[in-house]
């Protein structure tokens, strides 16, 4: 039995967790503090729930606008044993690791986020949790692949993209025949898996030379077919109808006259609204780029200056000015 | 932590005794029908040998193993003659006073109605009392938390769904396991009287305390029967939490919750739905792109 303390403290962080999910941040950070001082002074306490805590803290912070959230995450990791943390065997430590590359992607840390996440997944036992960690590796993988579309490095992107949608289509095929036998329980898993799909595909599309017509019939025929989905995560909903934008944007920059009006003005509002939903979740870089990218192409070079000023605001305290696509939106905002 | 701050309670909310915090088995405490009590140094102490002893005869069972074998294995291994080994290791001299113990325990957890052979609900007991030693800590620090903090109905029930399927599912998924398994006879799901109790003081603060009493009791039924589903088909605690706060809903304990799309500042962001909507749902007519050039660009000055 672990010790009654702790235990009291992990069921203050249940709550925690549930408060900053509803989207009390404030209560959510206060609370964590609470716990954090009282594991200071708990030498009995195990690094894995150390860790899960500092994770949590860090997101909160994040959401709240506060860029220390990057240092605390990445001090989490080193914390279970950097990059090399061992997964063999310890349960626990492999699911802390899985989960806190949510927070190492969030931030920039693409490259770490890739590296634990297959190392989780080689260790992944039953199917239900090999299908989560193939498809949070697909979107890291297609962030990744954002941000070396970003700098220039093509070649490295289209290999991300193609990882992505390999490891997107097993974790749609798992969890396909899971949902078969238990809908109520896989349906939501299922399109999550089917979302990273269609953003790895669509991610492709600004790079290489697609069918974008079946590409655009798809996309529409997901989006309709999720749209009115109440318990759906937030980021799902922003990804696919941001995506839908960018599906836009592309059929405008081929198209002419009318129909190149239309479509852009459709990338816009679809892309703003992405934004818009995604307002307390973690921003993915696509969405400010391909946003600043879409005003920018309308030929409104001040309101696309403005977006990319509020979008740097944002993406610097997640990931750092440093970070490819923050250098871009402030190239951007001072142009 | 923090000093309890005050409520807003519902007109006729719980204003009963809450749960002790420091209480190791809240079922013994308040046993249905039977007025709150303090259980004495000494018989706490009994009860938490026990329940330690029942979980270390547990302990190396397979929670993986499929259908009823576990359960099975568990109420064979806390059944007939070896209830002696729980004796030993509990340091109970006689068997007279650990029938008490058995006894005091099946009405604790409510199974009196079950039957004592068929149903071995002695070992039911034991295997929902080993669970609640591990179980009513991490409720006693969420409920802790919960009352220096006032918040919604759905985050204090929300609250309850997540430390119940994080217990059952990630803590400690044999005693998990099992406790849904004792607690289903035949098709049936039956309440945990300490998730009954737990629910009761969170929804009791939004709740009449009639009202938050009936409640508590189905949604802790509801959250069993989740499991058990959940466990037969490998879902998670996310899937797991969904199904119960749906049924919350539909129950109408918590409000219904709001789609997604549609909220937000931006008062251009229902236009955008519409336009979706209708994007999606048909082949958009040309004149309907308009509508999109009414907010072409939300960044402009006069947005």
């Amino acid at each position: 039995m672990a010790d009654r303390r702790l235990e009291r403290l992990r069921g203050a962080y249940y709550r925690a967790y549930v408060e900053q999910a509803e989207g009390e941040l404030g209560g959510a950070a206060a609370l964590l503090e609470d716990i954090r001082n009282a594991l200071a002074e708990a030498p009995f306490a195990d690094d894995v729930f150390r860790a899960r805590v500092e994770r949590l803290y860090a997101r909160v912070l994040l959401h709240a606008g506060d860029a220390r959230g990057r240092t605390i995450a990445l001090q989490a990791l080193d914390a279970l044993g950097g990059m090399d943390a061992p997964v063999e065997g310890d349960e626990q430590r492999a699911s802390m690791l899985s989960d806190l590359c949510v927070e190492l992607n969030a931030i920039g840390a693409h490259d770490e986020a890739v590296a634990i996440m297959r190392r989780t997944l080689s260790v992944a036992k039953d199917m239900p949790l090999r299908a989560i960690r193939l498809t949070n590796l697909a979107a890291y993988l297609t962030q990744r692949a954002t941000v070396r579309r970003v700098t220039g490095n093509i070649a490295e992107a289209r290999d991300d993209l193609t990882d992505a949608l390999a490891a997107g289509s097993e974790a749609i095929s798992i969890r396909k025949h899971l949902a078969d036998a238990a809908p109520e329980h896989f349906g939501l898993a299922q399109r999550q898996s089917q979302t990273e799909v269609m953003s790895a595909t669509v991610e492709l599309a600004a790079i290489d030379d697609v069918d974008l017509d079946s590409l655009y019939a798809s996309a529409r025929t997901f989006v309709r077919e999720t749209l009115d989905e109440r318990h759906a995560p937030v980021y799902d909903l922003a990804t696919r109808i941001g995506r839908l934008g960018c599906l836009h944007q592309r059929r405008a920059e081929r198209a002419e006259g009318a129909m190149r009006h239309a479509s852009g003005a459709r990338a816009i509002a679809y892309l703003h609204y992405g934004w818009e939903l995604s307002s307390r979740t973690y921003v993915r870089p696509w969405l400010p780029l391909e946003l600043h990218h879409a005003v920018r192409s309308s030929g409104d070079v001040t309101a696309a200056r403005r977006f990319a000023e509020a979008a740097l605001t944002r993406l610097t305290v997640q990931c750092g000015a440093e970070y490819p696509p923050c250098v871009r939106l402030s190239a951007a905002a001072t142009t | 932590m923090r000093q309890p701050a005050s409520r807003d309670v519902a007109p006729g909310a719980s204003a009963r005794p809450g749960l002790d915090l420091d209480a190791e088995f809240w079922t013994l405490e308040h046993r249905p029908g039977a007025r709150p009590r303090r259980l004495r140094r000494d018989t706490a102490d009994s009860f938490r040998r026990i329940a330690l002893a029942a979980r270390g005869v547990l302990a190396d069972l397979d929670a993986g193993r499929s259908g009823d074998a576990l359960l099975d294995d568990g109420l064979f291994r806390l059944s007939g003659t070896r209830l002696t080994e729980i004796q030993r290791l509990a340091f109970i001299s006689d068997d007279a006073h650990l029938e008490r113990r058995l006894s005091e325990l099946i009405d604790a957890q409510d199974l009196r109605a079950l039957s004592p052979a068929r149903d071995r609900r002695a070992a039911r007991a034991l295997i929902l009392h080993a669970a609640e030693l591990g179980f009513v800590p991490l409720a006693a620090g969420a409920l802790e938390a919960m009352r220096s903090q006032p918040r919604s109905a759905r985050i204090d029930l929300r609250t309850v769904v997540h430390v119940a399927t994080r217990w059952a599912l990630r803590r400690d998924p044999l005693l998990g396991r099992l406790t849904v398994d004792a607690l289903t006879i035949g098709a049936t799901s039956r309440p945990w009287r300490p998730l009954t109790l737990f629910f009761e003081e969170a929804v009791g603060w939004h709740l009449g305390r009639e009202r938050a009493r009936t409640e508590s009791a189905e949604l802790s039924r509801l959250t069993i029967q989740a499991l058990r589903e959940g466990y037969a088909v490998g879902a998670g605690s996310e899937a797991v939490t969904n199904r119960i706060l749906r049924g919350a809903e539909t129950r109408a304990t918590i409000e219904r919750r709001v789609p997604v799309i549609g909220e937000g500042h931006d008062a251009r962001l229902p236009w955008t739905k519409a336009l979706l909507e209708l994007e999606v749902g048909s082949d958009l007519p040309t004149e309907a792109s308009l509508l999109a050039e009414s907010f072409n660009s939300p960044y402009r000055e006069s947005a």
